[in-house]
Protein backbone atom coordinates (compact mmCIF):
# COMPACT_ATOMS: atom_id res chain seq x y z
CA UNK A 1 0.00 0.00 0.00
CA UNK A 2 1.13 3.96 -0.89
CA UNK A 3 1.27 5.59 1.91
CA UNK A 4 2.28 8.99 0.30
CA UNK A 5 -0.61 10.43 -1.20
CA UNK A 6 -1.95 12.77 1.22
CA UNK A 7 -5.40 13.49 2.61
CA UNK A 8 -9.08 13.76 0.68
CA UNK A 9 -11.24 15.85 1.90
CA UNK A 10 -15.22 15.31 3.46
CA UNK A 11 -17.68 18.27 4.01
CA UNK A 12 -19.77 15.95 6.95
CA UNK A 13 -22.72 17.27 8.85
CA UNK A 14 -24.56 20.70 9.26
CA UNK A 15 -22.98 22.68 10.26
CA UNK A 16 -19.97 20.97 8.60
CA UNK A 17 -16.98 19.67 9.92
CA UNK A 18 -14.55 19.14 7.57
CA UNK A 19 -12.53 15.08 7.76
CA UNK A 20 -9.60 14.62 6.29
CA UNK A 21 -8.85 10.84 5.32
CA UNK A 22 -5.53 9.58 4.20
CA UNK A 23 -6.19 8.94 0.67
CA UNK A 24 -4.66 5.64 0.52
CA UNK A 25 -5.90 4.06 3.67
CA UNK A 26 -9.81 4.55 3.17
CA UNK A 27 -10.36 1.21 3.28
CA UNK A 28 -7.89 0.66 6.58
CA UNK A 29 -9.45 0.66 9.49
CA UNK A 30 -10.43 4.43 10.81
CA UNK A 31 -9.42 6.48 13.45
CA UNK A 32 -11.12 9.37 13.46
CA UNK A 33 -9.01 12.04 15.59
CA UNK A 34 -10.69 15.75 16.35
CA UNK A 35 -7.97 18.82 15.92
CA UNK A 36 -6.97 20.81 18.32
CA UNK A 37 -8.42 24.54 18.97
CA UNK A 38 -7.26 27.77 17.71
CA UNK A 39 -3.78 28.99 17.28
CA UNK A 40 -2.57 25.41 18.21
CA UNK A 41 -4.69 24.41 15.38
CA UNK A 42 -2.33 25.57 12.78
CA UNK A 43 0.55 24.62 14.18
CA UNK A 44 -0.08 21.02 14.82
CA UNK A 45 -0.75 20.88 11.03
CA UNK A 46 1.88 19.27 10.01
CA UNK A 47 1.72 16.70 12.72
CA UNK A 48 -1.75 16.10 12.44
CA UNK A 49 -0.31 14.93 8.89
CA UNK A 50 2.40 13.02 9.96
CA UNK A 51 1.10 11.00 12.15
CA UNK A 52 -1.61 9.79 9.18
CA UNK A 53 0.95 8.97 7.81
CA UNK A 54 2.75 6.74 9.79
CA UNK A 55 -0.52 5.37 10.81
CA UNK A 56 -1.35 4.52 7.39
CA UNK A 57 2.00 2.58 7.71
CA UNK A 58 0.42 -0.02 10.73
CA UNK A 59 -2.36 -0.23 8.02
CA UNK A 60 -5.06 2.14 9.61
CA UNK A 61 -6.73 5.55 8.19
CA UNK A 62 -5.89 8.68 10.41
CA UNK A 63 -8.97 10.50 10.09
CA UNK A 64 -9.03 14.35 11.24
CA UNK A 65 -12.41 16.82 12.11
CA UNK A 66 -11.78 19.98 11.97
CA UNK A 67 -14.59 21.05 14.16
CA UNK A 68 -17.28 23.69 12.91
CA UNK A 69 -15.88 27.20 13.21
CA UNK A 70 -12.72 25.71 13.52
CA UNK A 71 -9.61 25.44 11.42
CA UNK A 72 -10.86 25.06 7.14
CA UNK A 73 -14.83 24.50 8.73
CA UNK A 74 -16.82 27.55 8.06
CA UNK A 75 -19.11 29.08 11.24
CA UNK A 76 -19.14 31.98 12.84
CA UNK A 77 -17.37 32.05 15.79
CA UNK A 78 -20.90 33.34 17.25
CA UNK A 79 -22.45 29.82 16.37
CA UNK A 80 -20.04 27.93 17.96
CA UNK A 81 -22.12 25.41 21.27
CA UNK A 82 -21.10 22.26 22.36
CA UNK A 83 -24.00 20.44 21.07
CA UNK A 84 -23.05 21.43 17.78
CA UNK A 85 -19.32 20.15 18.13
CA UNK A 86 -20.86 17.11 19.81
CA UNK A 87 -23.42 16.81 17.07
CA UNK A 88 -20.54 17.22 14.08
CA UNK A 89 -18.89 14.55 16.01
CA UNK A 90 -21.78 12.01 15.79
CA UNK A 91 -21.86 13.15 12.28
CA UNK A 92 -18.25 12.13 11.35
CA UNK A 93 -18.69 8.83 12.94
CA UNK A 94 -21.99 8.25 11.03
CA UNK A 95 -20.31 9.31 8.26
CA UNK A 96 -18.34 6.81 8.39
CA UNK A 97 -20.20 3.66 8.40
CA UNK A 98 -21.92 5.16 5.45
CA UNK A 99 -19.29 5.45 3.75
CA UNK A 100 -18.21 2.18 4.14
CA UNK A 101 -15.42 3.01 6.60
CA UNK A 102 -14.45 0.77 9.78
CA UNK A 103 -14.50 3.17 12.51
CA UNK A 104 -12.31 1.60 14.97
CA UNK A 105 -11.33 4.60 17.42
CA UNK A 106 -12.64 7.99 18.12
CA UNK A 107 -10.09 10.77 19.96
CA UNK A 108 -8.41 13.85 19.89
CA UNK A 109 -4.82 15.56 20.37
CA UNK A 110 -5.04 18.94 22.64
CA UNK A 111 -8.94 20.05 22.94
CA UNK A 112 -9.79 17.98 20.35
CA UNK A 113 -8.79 14.99 23.23
CA UNK A 114 -11.37 16.71 25.67
CA UNK A 115 -13.77 17.10 22.93
CA UNK A 116 -13.64 12.96 21.92
CA UNK A 117 -14.31 12.07 25.76
CA UNK A 118 -17.15 14.40 26.03
CA UNK A 119 -18.85 12.93 22.92
CA UNK A 120 -17.82 9.18 24.40
CA UNK A 121 -19.84 10.45 27.57
CA UNK A 122 -22.93 10.84 25.70
CA UNK A 123 -22.70 7.12 24.01
CA UNK A 124 -24.21 4.00 25.35
CA UNK A 125 -21.50 1.92 23.92
CA UNK A 126 -18.43 4.64 22.71
CA UNK A 127 -15.96 2.83 20.76
CA UNK A 128 -11.98 2.71 21.96
CA UNK A 129 -11.63 6.69 22.85
CA UNK A 130 -7.64 8.06 22.64
CA UNK A 131 -7.75 11.41 24.13
CA UNK A 132 -3.72 12.26 22.61
CA UNK A 133 -1.94 14.96 24.55
CA UNK A 134 -5.25 16.33 26.09
CA UNK A 135 -5.57 19.58 27.14
CA UNK A 136 -9.01 20.92 28.55
CA UNK A 137 -11.03 23.57 27.64
CA UNK A 138 -10.98 25.84 30.57
CA UNK A 139 -6.91 25.75 30.27
CA UNK A 140 -7.36 26.48 26.54
CA UNK A 141 -9.54 29.47 27.08
CA UNK A 142 -6.94 30.91 29.64
CA UNK A 143 -4.16 30.31 27.83
CA UNK A 144 -6.20 32.05 24.70
CA UNK A 145 -6.99 34.94 27.50
CA UNK A 146 -3.26 35.54 28.46
CA UNK A 147 -2.52 36.91 25.42
CA UNK A 148 -4.31 39.92 26.85
CA UNK A 149 -2.76 39.99 30.37
CA UNK A 150 0.88 41.72 29.58
CA UNK A 151 -0.73 44.54 27.47
CA UNK A 152 -4.02 45.95 29.25
CA UNK A 153 -3.24 45.41 32.63
CA UNK A 154 -6.91 43.37 33.49
CA UNK A 155 -7.20 39.83 34.98
CA UNK A 156 -8.63 36.89 33.75
CA UNK A 157 -11.66 37.07 35.57
CA UNK A 158 -11.84 40.74 34.30
CA UNK A 159 -12.05 39.41 30.79
CA UNK A 160 -14.13 36.83 31.49
CA UNK A 161 -16.72 38.64 32.77
CA UNK A 162 -16.32 41.39 29.71
CA UNK A 163 -17.10 38.60 27.45
CA UNK A 164 -20.38 37.20 29.62
CA UNK A 165 -21.84 41.00 29.85
CA UNK A 166 -21.54 40.59 25.96
CA UNK A 167 -18.27 41.79 24.99
CA UNK A 168 -16.09 39.96 21.79
CA UNK A 169 -12.45 39.48 22.67
CA UNK A 170 -9.44 39.50 20.33
CA UNK A 171 -7.45 37.08 21.90
CA UNK A 172 -4.72 37.23 19.24
CA UNK A 173 -6.45 37.23 16.01
CA UNK A 174 -8.92 34.94 17.61
CA UNK A 175 -12.31 36.01 18.67
CA UNK A 176 -13.52 34.96 21.96
CA UNK A 177 -17.41 35.30 22.68
CA UNK A 178 -19.95 34.26 24.89
CA UNK A 179 -20.62 31.48 22.76
CA UNK A 180 -16.79 30.27 22.78
CA UNK A 181 -16.21 30.59 25.74
CA UNK A 182 -18.91 29.06 27.11
CA UNK A 183 -18.49 25.84 25.01
CA UNK A 184 -15.05 25.88 26.15
CA UNK A 185 -16.14 25.43 29.42
CA UNK A 186 -17.87 22.88 29.22
CA UNK A 187 -15.17 20.36 27.82
CA UNK A 188 -13.31 19.27 31.26
CA UNK A 189 -11.26 16.73 31.33
CA UNK A 190 -12.28 13.51 33.98
CA UNK A 191 -9.94 13.61 36.92
CA UNK A 192 -10.50 9.73 37.36
CA UNK A 193 -9.73 7.30 34.32
CA UNK A 194 -12.47 6.86 32.38
CA UNK A 195 -13.44 2.78 31.45
CA UNK A 196 -12.66 2.81 27.82
CA UNK A 197 -10.44 5.85 27.57
CA UNK A 198 -6.81 5.75 27.19
CA UNK A 199 -4.59 8.94 27.92
CA UNK A 200 -1.74 8.90 25.24
CA UNK A 201 1.15 11.04 26.19
CA UNK A 202 4.78 11.04 24.47
CA UNK A 203 7.80 10.71 26.90
CA UNK A 204 9.81 13.00 24.46
CA UNK A 205 11.88 15.46 26.03
CA UNK A 206 11.36 18.03 23.04
CA UNK A 207 9.17 20.85 22.91
CA UNK A 208 5.94 19.96 21.16
CA UNK A 209 4.74 21.76 18.02
CA UNK A 210 1.66 23.46 19.85
CA UNK A 211 4.20 25.01 22.05
CA UNK A 212 6.06 26.36 19.44
CA UNK A 213 5.68 29.94 17.27
CA UNK A 214 7.15 28.50 14.41
CA UNK A 215 6.42 24.71 14.61
CA UNK A 216 9.57 22.73 13.28
CA UNK A 217 9.19 18.98 11.79
CA UNK A 218 8.14 16.48 14.91
CA UNK A 219 8.84 13.59 12.95
CA UNK A 220 9.54 11.44 15.87
CA UNK A 221 6.92 12.59 17.94
CA UNK A 222 4.63 11.85 15.21
CA UNK A 223 5.65 8.38 15.12
CA UNK A 224 5.85 8.33 19.13
CA UNK A 225 2.05 8.97 19.46
CA UNK A 226 0.68 7.21 15.88
CA UNK A 227 2.64 3.61 18.00
CA UNK A 228 1.11 4.25 20.93
CA UNK A 229 -2.11 4.86 18.48
CA UNK A 230 -2.06 1.63 16.71
CA UNK A 231 -1.30 0.11 20.05
CA UNK A 232 -5.12 0.72 20.85
CA UNK A 233 -6.06 -1.42 17.65
CA UNK A 234 -6.75 -5.21 18.08
CA UNK A 235 -7.25 -7.02 15.40
CA UNK A 236 -6.16 -7.87 12.01
CA UNK A 237 -4.74 -4.34 9.73
CA UNK A 238 -5.90 -5.96 6.12
CA UNK A 239 -6.79 -3.26 3.93
CA UNK B 1 18.30 33.03 40.21
CA UNK B 2 20.02 30.03 40.16
CA UNK B 3 22.02 29.15 36.50
CA UNK B 4 20.24 26.36 36.18
CA UNK B 5 16.93 27.95 35.89
CA UNK B 6 18.36 30.39 34.14
CA UNK B 7 19.72 27.83 31.28
CA UNK B 8 16.39 25.72 31.50
CA UNK B 9 14.38 29.22 30.93
CA UNK B 10 16.38 30.12 28.09
CA UNK B 11 16.45 26.87 26.29
CA UNK B 12 12.30 27.01 26.72
CA UNK B 13 12.25 30.46 25.18
CA UNK B 14 14.64 29.83 22.33
CA UNK B 15 12.52 26.67 21.56
CA UNK B 16 8.75 28.24 21.59
CA UNK B 17 10.20 31.32 19.58
CA UNK B 18 12.55 29.40 17.16
CA UNK B 19 15.17 31.47 17.98
CA UNK B 20 18.13 28.88 17.33
CA UNK B 21 21.75 29.59 17.86
CA UNK B 22 20.11 33.28 19.11
CA UNK B 23 19.27 31.34 22.40
CA UNK B 24 22.44 31.09 23.16
CA UNK B 25 23.48 34.31 23.25
CA UNK B 26 20.34 35.48 25.80
CA UNK B 27 21.50 36.49 29.46
CA UNK B 28 19.62 37.45 32.28
CA UNK B 29 19.87 40.86 31.24
CA UNK B 30 18.43 40.14 27.85
CA UNK B 31 15.68 42.20 27.14
CA UNK B 32 12.54 40.80 26.13
CA UNK B 33 9.18 42.05 25.29
CA UNK B 34 9.38 44.95 22.91
CA UNK B 35 13.34 44.13 22.18
CA UNK B 36 12.56 40.12 21.00
CA UNK B 37 10.35 40.65 17.35
CA UNK B 38 9.12 36.91 17.89
CA UNK B 39 7.56 37.85 21.18
CA UNK B 40 4.27 38.84 20.50
CA UNK B 41 1.37 38.84 22.70
CA UNK B 42 0.80 34.97 21.44
CA UNK B 43 3.96 33.93 22.07
CA UNK B 44 3.92 35.07 25.99
CA UNK B 45 0.16 32.85 26.00
CA UNK B 46 2.84 30.23 24.69
CA UNK B 47 5.47 30.76 26.93
CA UNK B 48 3.58 30.78 30.34
CA UNK B 49 1.61 27.18 29.01
CA UNK B 50 5.06 25.75 27.98
CA UNK B 51 6.56 27.11 31.25
CA UNK B 52 3.51 24.89 33.25
CA UNK B 53 3.86 21.84 31.23
CA UNK B 54 7.84 21.96 31.62
CA UNK B 55 8.06 22.56 35.06
CA UNK B 56 4.48 20.86 36.40
CA UNK B 57 3.65 23.86 37.56
CA UNK B 58 -0.18 26.03 37.52
CA UNK B 59 1.34 29.68 37.18
CA UNK B 60 -0.83 32.62 39.77
CA UNK B 61 -2.23 34.84 36.22
CA UNK B 62 -2.80 37.66 39.02
CA UNK B 63 1.23 37.62 39.34
CA UNK B 64 1.37 38.28 35.24
CA UNK B 65 2.36 41.04 34.09
CA UNK B 66 4.85 43.10 30.66
CA UNK B 67 7.18 43.38 33.62
CA UNK B 68 7.67 39.70 34.48
CA UNK B 69 8.57 39.82 30.70
CA UNK B 70 10.92 42.89 30.70
CA UNK B 71 14.27 40.60 31.06
CA UNK B 72 15.14 36.77 30.85
CA UNK B 73 16.38 37.77 34.57
CA UNK B 74 13.22 39.07 35.41
CA UNK B 75 11.14 35.75 33.74
CA UNK B 76 13.50 33.56 35.44
CA UNK B 77 12.88 35.27 38.55
CA UNK B 78 8.77 34.55 38.34
CA UNK B 79 9.34 31.18 37.58
CA UNK B 80 11.53 30.51 40.57
CA UNK B 81 8.85 32.68 43.13
CA UNK B 82 5.95 30.12 41.72
CA UNK B 83 8.27 27.19 41.92
CA UNK B 84 8.69 28.40 45.83
CA UNK B 85 5.00 29.20 46.07
CA UNK B 86 4.37 25.29 44.81
CA UNK B 87 6.40 23.83 47.29
CA UNK B 88 5.45 25.82 50.36
CA UNK B 89 1.85 24.57 49.35
CA UNK B 90 2.83 21.17 49.04
CA UNK B 91 4.73 21.05 52.67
Amino acid sequence: MAVADGFEHHWVGDPAGLISSWRAATTCPTFLLISPFAEEQGRCRRLQYDISAALAKEGLNGCWLDLPGTGDSPLDETGITADKWLAAVNASVNWCETAGRHLALVGGLRLGAAVAIGWAQQQFTPPTIAAVEAVAGPSALRNLLRTRLASNGKTIEDLLKSIQNGETIDAAGYPLNKSVTDTLEQFNLPEMPLLGITKIRSTLSDLPPWFQVEPKAATALALDLARQLAELHQGANQC
Amino acid sequence: VTENLLNQVRLLLGDVLGLGARAGALTAQTALLGSLPELDSMAVATILAALEERFGIVLDDSQISADVFQTLGSLTTFVQGQLADMSAAAE
